[in-house]
């Protein structure tokens, strides 16, 4: 029901039915949906605090890590993009696809933060990383 | 944005490569580096319109620095067409006056001036539409001071154009405003001193001679001339404001010294002023919320 209600955009009321649900059982999906519900509300730390009880619960579910980089990317928080952008890297070293997204996310704050050599040589390394493993 | 499989995830890699390698470089003073690398990504994603904007304002800038007047010259054209080219990609009205807005340049280094002030005045209406915000701001002010030179001091409209067609931007409705209530004062204080005076000249066309003692007769010039008497402040106040309405266009034009208009209209460019203009039109090309939000 929090899913419908938060696809025809009535987040609050989607909020309140993940909101009985976890009453009910803790879920990281749930509460990774909660967290995207409170984002489009404007209401980003507790979105925030939605996405970390998540990976608390799995920390193997990659959909919360993207999504809290995705939302610190929006308050310019690049200090702690770099530091979650780190500990999802080691996190998901195995899988490629969300390894090489988030390199290239690295590379972009390290732009942004004017770490142009370092950002350049981490470039390097994904493209090289990636040809080979082609 | 998750790579959905290794055929897109590839392509999508190597477009973010290319374009974070354009991006490094530009910030590095390495021009044509980035431009390379700007259309590498172009090439590998066409319909991502922002590599596309990053490699023509790249090609601008490096235009731009090199101050080769047959070179930029040559090199804006390539621009100009490029950027027209594009400018249907967008929908954000903040990207589209922006790209009005360097097209409008672009013309104005061509001395193309009319076609410029045609395109700067579109900026300015997508610019008005567009959401509020400081950025915006800051960018109708360019706009307007750039049209204000084009305006005065390349085009020269002559006072009336001045007054009745002047770019809206430039105040228009203002100057419409001051012109026809100005006008009418001069026309309501003058009009029996020219109908005297009209009558003058009437009195010696002797052909018309019936006609003119059947219009104006003694008792109508008596009038007149009394009127001529005891209003003559309210002509001489009337001429003044005549005279003002000639010369307000030449004072204006007289405000800024031929150096500064020169500075106005090819504004030093610094690569970081302009790379943060071009994050400021990709901050806009950001999906929202929305999109970079995954539920399950």
């Amino acid at each position: 029901m929090g899913n419908i209600e938060s696809d025809n955009n009535r987040y609050k009321s989607a909020i309140k039915y993940y909101n009985e649900s976890l009453i009910i059982k803790p879920n990281n999906k749930i509460l990774n949906n909660k967290g995207n519900a409170l984002v489009f509300i404007g209401k980003y730390k507790e979105a925030k605090k939605c996405y970390d009880a998540s990976i608390s619960i799995d920390e193997n579910f990659e959909l919360p890590w993207i999504n809290k980089i995705n939302l610190l990317e929006r308050l310019n928080d690049y200090e702690e993009i770099q530091k979650l952008i780190n500990v999802a890297i080691k996190k998901f070293n195995k899988n490629k696809n969300i390894k090489y997204d988030l390199y290239m996310r690295k590379a972009e704050i390290l732009i942004k933060l004017g770490n142009y050599d370092e950002a350049d040589k981490l470039l390097e390394n994904v493209i090289s990383e990636c040809r080979k493993n082609e | 944005m998750l790579f959905l499989n290794a055929g897109k995830m590839n392509r999508e890699l190597l477009y973010r490569y290319y374009f974070l390698k354009g991006k490094l470089n530009l910030y590095s003073n390495r021009i044509d580096e980035a431009i390379d690398y700007f259309k590498k990504a172009s090439d590998i994603d066409p319909f991502n319109p922002e590599a596309k904007l990053w490699y023509i304002f790249s090609k601008f800038l490096k235009a731009y620095l090199r101050k080769d007047t047959s070179f930029f010259t040559r090199y804006l054209t390539n621009i100009y067409l490029e950027l027209d080219e594009i400018k249907f990609l967008f929908k954000e009205n903040f990207i589209i006056g922006e790209i009005h807005h360097w097209i409008g340049i672009i013309c104005a280094f061509l001395n193309d001036y009319q076609e410029s002030l045609r395109f700067l005045n579109k900026a300015y209406f997508y610019y008005k539409k567009a959401k509020k915000e400081k950025i915006i701001d800051e960018r109708i002010k360019y706009c307007s001071d750039l049209t204000g030179i084009i305006w005065n001091y390349k085009i020269c409209p002559n006072w009336w154009q001045w007054w009745w067609s002047s770019p809206k931007q430039l105040k228009r409705c203002r100057k419409r405003s001051v012109f026809l209530i100005f006008s009418s004062i001069i026309f309501l204080v003058t009009i029996f001193p020219l109908l005297y005076i009209i009558s003058y000249i009437l009195n010696y066309i002797n052909n018309i001679y019936h006609l003119y003692n059947f219009y104006f007769n003694q008792s109508f010039f008596y009038f007149i001339l009394k009127y001529f008497d005891k209003c003559w402040h309210l002509v001489i106040f009337s001429i003044l404001v005549f005279i003002f309405i000639l010369i307000s266009p030449v004072i204006y034009r007289f405000r800024l010294k031929e150096i500064e208009i020169e500075y106005k209209f090819t504004p030093p460019i610094d690569i970081s002023s302009f790379t943060s203009m071009l994050n400021a039109i990709s901050k806009k090309l950001l999906p929202d919320e929305k999109t970079t939000q995954i539920s399950v």
